[in-house]
């Protein structure tokens, strides 16, 4: 029988305490967003990428800025727009000539070489300059004329998008939106966040981000996620959630039956069980509790639900469809 | 209930660690099956007390005691046996346990959580420290705070219900509603009837001293145990006093048909057997028979006939024989008069029917039927003889049609608006009168063969008159042959004609006086023959005098 060590018992401390401090730096910068914050983090360390998605002006690429700040790891933004092509976000072959005159071509990374990349509006830019992230997301590397550069971990990208409904906006396609750990919607601030903010922003000082971390603290955390462990009977309530949204399913939701084309792919679960055992450790738990994984479910299925042309007309969304299927299981 | 570990939690080993979860689980399942009991039986309380309640006031509101203390018994009875089904239907398991308390309380799945890894052999050490911190929130969590043994606040609902029980017997009390009001008219009905039962009784009691019968006793017996019932029945409701004057009636109306039943099959006359005997001569095969019914021997002849029957049915040739003895017997039968006519001679008639119609198993049926009559008469007839030894002679058709018009008189005087039975003559009761006429009907032989009574009720006794229509000499009889009747179908006016009429917007052609006149032997006919309940005969005469035209 192995015993609970003190080394174990102190990763799980060290986890808890530089999450907190990580929290704490950046609600330092964010006014409230409480929620949101926690969330990012959360997706951070389970390795995944965020999408947040809110009206201009919410704080969204403040937060990013903030978290790179926090972390101590390299940050780029990317500010996307209709005209942004592929190579501007990847990189590419440049022709370089040396003293001697020879020329070769030679690699230029784009800004995806680094580890948190901010996809600023990225429903902005054309679908193919979308999907250019495709490959550095999933698998963690690029190819360029046949050439495959490793991205550094940590890696993390963090986009974010304005309301479908605006002008001027591509909705991400399906297999680019899967990628993505959570969706997480950036709401108004409330009138007391309002105060706070003017009082930061329209006075003299500004407060001053600490890195609080680094990427060997967040390398190991994320190890530490991975070990915490959990019953089978929880595990089943996981996929039973899942297996609601798919609505050929005969324990698919009413609702999901009738407004869903697609349901959660298994990325979707991967992202809940990995989301649920950060919430746990952050909630003082060593184990993953049903509690966790309901929690986890709006900020990791509502962008894998795909609505049918019913559901989309009569208003449906697939909040309102994971709500009916976290009440009956 | 969140709270961080900040310390190493304390190691435990596997069977520790299981005996300590399942002990925390096992206090858990009892106090749930406790629980779980009150609870059910709460709520089984309240909906016992909704239903004595609301049976309590339909009964208050028609005058009828309340409650019952009875049936709160049994109602509180049925509750606690249907909380004990429930509760032991649904036990759970300590799995469901487990789920159930951290659904409940919130635990974060700590219950399971702990039952599961407890039984994990080669822990990693984060799972050591779940189990660890999952025990020791096992072990400080309030049991008794989530699974509280108490009675559900709707129970005192219940309360008020023997209140309200005691306030309404007391004030159906007070209204002195408790003994509902007795019907004089019915009181008096029910007593004339007993006295009247008692009379008759005491004057078949005299005739049976004068000439005795065992069938005269029997009756005199029941009819004096059927009046001391009726007396005793003067203490019970209306209600229940009427059923029992009703089902006194039938019961002796049932006795008095059963023995004119027994008295109708057993009856034979002698023109009968000549007749049978004359067919059976002239079969060959048949003239053993004949002989001992010429003898006077009924029993030998119906076991000879039977014999006749079997070999009929089994030798080659038979259906021929049959059909030769069934043609003769109908020629036989065809010469009887009403009078003679009996049972003997409707087999004798249905054995030809089925000869001609070629049904020779109706025939085999009609011949042993014969065979089986003729050994009854045989057998009643030694009995006359024994009884007739010892003083007894059994009651005829005649004298027991007397008797059950004696009956339905006094039922006649139960009935709503009849104050008295009506006078006959003499100024005597009906049913005395009937019994009167039975009196005499014994007394007078001749009576006993179908002489008029000349008493109210007892025209519609059937084939007992001389002639069915009054004094007239019958058409249909001629010197005591059958006549044929002559006619031309659809030349007259017919009941066929009229119900047709009825039916549609046309008038009818026939004045509904000539109907009711055509169709009232045939009513008559029908109460007495048709299998019409005893206690519900009078409603269906009632029936038919209702719809008697006026003028």
């Amino acid at each position: 029988m192995t015993s609970p060590t003190v080394d174990t018992q102190q990763q799980v401390d060290q986890f808890r305490a530089q999450f907190s401090r990580v929290r704490d730096e950046l609600g330092r910068m964010i006014v409230g967003q409480g929620e949101i914050i926690e969330s990012t983090l959360v997706a951070f360390f389970a390795a995944g990428h965020v999408l947040l998605e809110g009206v201009p002006g919410l704080g969204k690429t403040m937060l990013v800025r903030t978290l790179a700040d926090a972390v101590n790891l390299k940050f780029s933004r990317v500010q996307f727009t209709p005209d942004l092509m592929p190579s501007d976000i990847i990189g590419t072959n440049i022709i370089n000539e040396d003293e001697h005159g020879k020329k070769s071509f030679q690699f230029q990374p784009g800004p995806v070489f680094a580890n948190i990349l901010l996809a600023d509006e990225i429903n902005r830019a054309t679908p193919k300059t979308q999907s250019a992230l495709l490959e550095a997301m999933q698998e963690k590397h690029v190819t360029v004329a046949g050439t495959t550069h490793r991205v550094e971990e940590p890696f993390m990208v963090l986009a974010t998008q304005n309301p479908l409904e605006m002008e001027g906006t591509y909705p991400l396609p399906e297999a680019q939106l899967d990628r993505f750990l959570f969706k997480l919607k950036v709401t108004y601030p409330t009138a007391d966040d309002l105060h706070t903010i003017l009082d930061r922003t329209t006075q003299t000082g500004s407060p001053q981000i600490n890195k609080v971390i680094g990427g060997d603290e967040v390398r190991a955390m994320r190890a530490t996620v991975r070990d915490v462990p959990m019953t089978r009977e929880v595990q089943a309530h996981a996929i039973g959630l899942v297996l609601g949204t798919h609505p050929e399913n005969a324990e698919a939701s009413p609702l999901a039956r009738r407004f869903v084309r697609y349901g959660a792919s298994p990325r979707g679960v991967q992202a809940l069980i990995l989301a649920a055992k950060i919430y746990a450790l952050v909630d003082g738990r060593y184990h993953v509790s049903r509690a966790d994984i309901n929690r986890a479910a709006l900020p990791a299925l509502r962008h894998r639900l795909i609505l049918n042309f019913e559901g989309e007309a009569e208003g449906m969304t697939s909040e309102a469809v994971l709500e009916e299927i976290l009440k009956v299981l | 209930m969140s709270h961080l570990a900040t310390s190493v939690p304390r190691r435990l080993d596997t069977v520790t660690a299981e005996r300590v979860i399942r002990s925390r689980l096992r206090q858990l399942w009892r106090r749930r099956l406790v629980a779980g009991f009150i609870d059910r039986f709460c709520l089984a309380l309240l909906l016992a007390a909704t239903a004595l309640l609301l049976v309590g006031i339909y009964r208050f509101l028609r005058s009828e005691e309340p409650f019952d203390a009875a049936a709160a018994w049994n109602l509180l009875e049925f509750a606690l046996a249907g909380t004990v089904i429930a509760t032991v239907g649904s036990l759970p398991f300590l799995d469901d346990v487990t789920r159930w308390i951290d659904r409940r309380a919130g635990t974060h799945d700590r219950f399971h959580t702990a039952l599961d890894f407890a039984e994990r052999e080669g822990r990693t050490p984060l799972e050591e420290l779940t189990l660890a911190e999952c025990l020791q929130y096992v072990e400080r969590f309030p049991v008794a705070r989530w699974t509280p043994i108490r009675l559900l606040p709707p129970t005192l609902l219940t309360v008020p219900v023997p209140l309200v029980a005691l306030g309404m017997l007391a004030w159906h009390a007070s209204l002195g509603i408790g003994q509902p009001p007795r019907d004089p008219a019915l009181q008096a009905a029910v007593a004339r009837q007993a006295e009247a039962l008692q009379k008759v009784a005491a004057r078949l009691k005299q005739e049976e001293k004068k000439s005795p019968s065992p069938d005269l006793s029997k009756l005199a017996e029941a009819m004096k145990r059927s009046a001391e019932r009726l007396k005793e029945s003067q203490r019970e409701s209306d209600e229940q006093k009427t059923k029992t004057a009703l089902g006194e009636m039938s019961s002796l109306e049932a006795m008095l048909n059963a023995m004119k039943q027994a008295a109708k099959e057993g009856k034979v006359s002698p023109g009968e057997l000549a007749a049978l005997a004359a067919a059976l001569a002239a079969d060959p095969q048949g003239k053993d028979a004949a002989d001992a019914l010429k003898a006077g021997q009924l029993e030998q002849a119906g076991d000879r006939l039977a014999k006749l029957a079997e070999q009929m049915q089994k030798q080659g040739g038979g259906e021929q024989a049959l059909q030769q003895l069934a043609q003769s017997m109908q020629e036989q039968a065809a010469k009887l008069s009403d009078q003679e006519r009996n049972e003997v001679a409707r087999q004798m008639q249905q054995a030809a029917q089925g000869a001609q119609s070629g049904q020779q198993g109706l025939s085999q049926q009609a011949l042993q039927r014969l065979a089986e009559l003729l050994r009854k008469a045989g057998r009643n007839g030694a009995k006359q003889a024994k009884a007739g030894g010892a003083g007894g002679q059994p009651l005829t058709e005649r004298q027991l049609q007397d008797l059950l018009n004696a009956l339905e008189n006094m039922k006649e005087g139960m009935r709503p608006g009849n104050d008295s039975e009506a006078d006959g003559p003499g100024g005597q009761p009906q049913s005395l009168a009937s019994v009167e006429a039975f009196t005499k009907s014994r007394g007078d032989g001749s009576q006993a063969d179908g002489k008029p009574t000349g008493m109210p009720g007892g025209e519609h006794d059937q084939g007992t008159n001389e002639h069915l229509f009054a004094d007239k000499p019958s058409d249909l009889t001629e010197g005591g042959r059958a006549k044929r009747l002559e006619g031309v179908l659809g030349s007259g006016a017919t009941l066929q004609e009229l119900v047709g009429a009825a039916s549609g917007p046309a008038r009818a052609s026939r004045q509904y006086r000539d109907l009711y006149e055509a169709i009232a032997p045939a009513e008559q006919n029908s109460v007495e023959q048709e299998n019409i309940p005893l206690g519900s005969r009078h409603l269906v005469k009632r029936y038919f005098e209702n719809i008697r035209p006026q003028n």
